[in-house]
């Protein structure tokens, strides 16, 4: 498969971001190639109710 | 392949935490990455030694990624060789996040964020009954 691709002219005024979290990516330019991975967990068994133990101390 | 030119007049960011990056200029090879553990605690104490990630099956998973080579032919063909930006304002770049002016070949980047929420329980409470109050 061949992509050919032309870039015109690209004049941008303003970018505005309030954030860019967890293996996000603000580019400003050209790559090859971008791999990006992210997990989060949030499951409902991390509410954890128990008396003031630590969480999985370093043995 | 000819890469462009990136022009940016203004940038302005507020904060950059937990391995992200502000990349002016051009790279070969970006790689982040982060692991994380956010505990919040109604109680405000603290042993030091809590948080061993071994313990906790998402920072170990195996990661599936995107492919790096395509069966793909690119031909670029710059007929300006320039991006403009006049002002950029970013308020908050965390957890292997990158902001890049110029171009790259590879970037890669990983984040594994497990959240807790601990609420203690007095040790001489019946448990069942602490879970059941609603000041908690």
């Amino acid at each position: 498969m061949i992509l050919e691709v032309t870039n015109h002219e690209l004049v941008v005024g303003e970018i505005q971001i309030r954030s860019i979290s967890s293996s996000s990516v603000l580019l400003i330019g050209d790559t090859n190639s971008m791999q990006i991975f992210s997990a989060f967990d949030t499951p409902s068994d991390s509410l954890v109710i128990s008396p003031l133990v630590p969480i999985a101390p370093e043995s | 392949m000819l890469k462009r030119l990136s022009k940016v007049d203004y940038i302005d960011v507020n904060t950059l935490t937990s391995a992200s990056q502000l990349q002016i200029g051009d790279a070969k090879e970006i790689e982040l990455q982060t692991n994380a553990l956010a505990m919040v605690r109604d109680a405000e104490i603290w042993t030091g030694n809590e948080g061993n990630f071994n313990k906790f099956p998402i920072f170990h998973r195996p990661t599936t990624w995107p492919a790096l080579y395509e069966p793909l032919v690119v031909r670029t063909n710059n007929v300006k060789g320039k991006i403009e930006v006049g002002k950029v304002d970013v308020l908050g770049v965390a957890n292997s996040s990158l902001i890049q002016i110029g171009s790259n070949n590879k970037m890669k980047s990983e984040t594994r964020l497990k959240h807790i929420r601990h609420l203690t329980i007095p040790p001489d409470k019946n448990v069942k009954k602490s879970t059941n109050q609603d000041e908690r």
